[in-house]
């Protein structure tokens, strides 16, 4: 059984509770990266460090000492990238993911822009409806471009992991998947998810309660509600491309010139990607 | 980040562009215009290039506002010249205004070790003596880039006649004694065509440009914001292509090669003797600029009703 990651806010108190286990430690204060790392790395593996930013990527100070830190940075906004041209030297030495929001369209070209330096980025979807034709460009951009330019997701993930016989669920890239991650609160409230978290749909309180967690029938339930759409006779149900949407978008109003359009592609994108990873050339007969 | 005007190149394109070159296993990448320097985010697109391990070359006036040229400075002038240079194209002080020569100064002062100075020729009573100062004054590449205006088809600009050609020549070897004491040395952009000068002449010349003479003249590949091709800046209106209808810059350059040997092969150059010419024929020259080829064949007499424009 694959060890589950537990996504956590950085409070002191509560990691003091979480000895040996794995964690990401969510902050939104970048003065306290270093501290968190250095915290968490006496008792804990540390599988990443996210910072929710309040301001614009491109104002972070990102620093050097920041180097061996899994960073895992979610802004809202790229901002100018005059105020990131200092900071380019750095950002090419840390192991840093970016995530920018779908929200704004600047931000798909600051994507670009990111992966084009060699930077690992991807997007995360807003709260504002989702411009599909820019991410069907990106998507295109992140699987087919020939150039060199460092993964975006969640394109690259699904890219790399598509398998024709499994359905796949590019949320792992956001640490919201519950097979592999717990989200908790600094009153030890446990959610299986981020949505769950925030909206206090809680499976458990207290620490010592998250290993028994797998073992609930609200887990299972949870881990099988992608089924959901299809005993709704949701036109998700209908979908070609529902092995690797997973019903997400399921409440979009115009599924038929959006989301079906785009998870389409995005499924001959990554059967392309997985023909190409597994055709190695003739297959040679068997001595 | 925002992309401002449309009549600019946007970031995307700017991606698409460098992407397109990198495919193309080309690593250079020259900026020019208009003026590219007037762009709102020159300085961004340049460091983005830079960042991106393109060498960069700027076809400039050098004439920037105050505002940009401290902005260029605190991001640029630190670059060395092996991914940022810049041609700085240079009037006579005495065609300049005093605001213009002023903000040429401050512009040389701060990339004057990353300019080579040019010259566009399009009189025949042209002076270089300026030029040989602004080298020795602003630390400038001891090396001038001589343009000759070129026609551009259907329009009417400044160029200096095929007749007088040979009178350019005389001109610019007058400068040739100047240009070695100097040690500095000069390369003719395209379009220059070698019989215009005496052996004699090209002896000097030779010398004058450590051996690196060229007659050439093909496509050097334009892009538009709107990122449409043409083959150079006096064919800027003939077989524009997009790029998207081409998957390297080695496809575009086929192309445009193509459509110079069907033009040059209705007429080898702007000499009635260019058809004949063995140095043509050896590769040596091409024949001069093709735009006065395309002016030749437009303003020939129509000699079908076909041809007659009403």
């Amino acid at each position: 059984m694959i060890e589950q990651i537990l996504v956590t806010p950085y409070n002191e108190e509560l990691l003091e509770k979480l000895k040996q286990k794995t964690l990401v430690v969510k902050t939104d204060d970048q003065d306290k990266i270093q501290l968190i790392h250095r915290g968490v790395s006496k008792h804990n593996k540390l599988h990443a460090i996210q910072l929710n930013s309040p301001i614009a990527l491109s104002s972070i100070t990102f620093k050097k000492e920041w180097k061996n830190i899994p960073l895992c940075v979610y802004s809202s906004e790229f901002g100018g990238f005059k105020n990131l041209i200092p900071k380019l030297d750095i950002l090419n030495k840390l192991n840093i993911r970016i995530f920018l929001s779908s929200d704004l369209k600047e931000n798909f070209t600051g994507i670009r822009i990111l992966s084009s330096l060699g930077i690992a980025c991807g997007l995360f979807f807003g709260d504002r409806p989702i411009d599909w034709e820019s991410l069907n460009d990106l998507m295109h951009h992140a699987i087919y471009s020939q150039t060199n330019h460092a993964p975006i997701e969640p394109f690259s993930y699904v890219a790399s992991n598509y398998d024709t016989s499994e359905y796949i669920d590019y949320n792992f890239v956001y640490f919201n998947n519950a097979t592999r991650y717990l989200h908790l609160n600094e009153k030890e409230q446990i959610a299986l998810c981020y949505e769950d978290l925030i909206n206090r749909n809680f499976i458990s309180t207290g620490v010592e309660s998250i290993e028994s967690i797998i073992h609930k029938q609200e887990y299972e339930y949870h881990i099988n509600s992608r089924y959901d759409v299809m005993l709704s006779m949701n036109e998700c149900a209908f979908c070609p491309a529902f092995r690797i949407c997973l019903g997400k978008f399921s409440e979009e109003d115009d599924k038929q010139n959006g989301c079906q359009v785009f998870f389409s592609d995005f499924l001959d994108a990554a059967e392309h990607f997985y023909k190409r990873k597994n055709n190695t050339g003739n297959k040679l007969w068997q001595l | 980040m925002e992309d401002s005007d449309s009549d600019f190149l946007s970031w995307d394109n700017l991606i698409y562009i460098a992407d397109f070159h990198e495919i193309s296993n080309e690593r250079h990448i020259a900026l020019l215009g208009g003026e590219p320097t007037l762009h709102p985010n020159f300085v961004e697109f340049v460091s983005y290039l830079i960042a991106r391990n393109f060498h960069v070359h700027v076809f400039t006036s050098g004439i920037l506002t105050d505002e940009k040229l401290k902005e260029a400075c605190k991001f640029l002038s630190e670059m060395s010249i092996e991914k940022l240079s810049f041609t700085c194209n240079l009037n006579h002080p005495d065609i300049s205004t005093t605001t213009e020569l002023d903000k040429i100064d401050k512009f040389l002062n701060t990339f004057g070790h990353l300019t080579t100075p040019g010259i566009n020729l399009f009189a025949l009573d042209f002076d270089i003596s300026y030029i040989l100062k602004a080298i020795n004054i602003y630390n400038l590449k001891p090396h001038i880039r001589v343009g000759l205006a070129h026609p551009i088809p259907g329009e009417a600009n400044s160029t200096i006649s095929i007749e007088d050609l040979p009178r350019l020549a005389k001109q610019f070897l007058s400068f040739a004694r100047d240009l070695s004491r100097l040690k500095i040395t000069f390369g003719f952009d395209c379009g220059m065509p070698l019989c215009i000068f005496s052996d004699e002449q090209l002896g000097v010349l030779y010398k004058s440009s450590n051996g690196k003479l060229s007659f050439k003249c093909g496509p050097a590949i334009d892009i538009g914001p709107d990122m449409m091709l043409w083959s150079c800046f006096p064919l800027s209106n003939f077989h524009k292509k997009s790029i998207f209808d081409f998957n390297s810059l080695q496809e575009v350059k086929s192309f445009y090669d193509e459509i110079h040997t069907k033009i040059r092969s209705e007429s080898g150059g702007i000499f009635e003797n260019c058809n004949d010419c063995i140095h043509r024929d050896a590769g040596l020259c091409k024949g001069g600029c093709i735009a006065h080829l395309i002016n030749n064949v437009n303003n020939e007499v129509p000699t079908t009703p076909k041809e007659v424009n009403l």
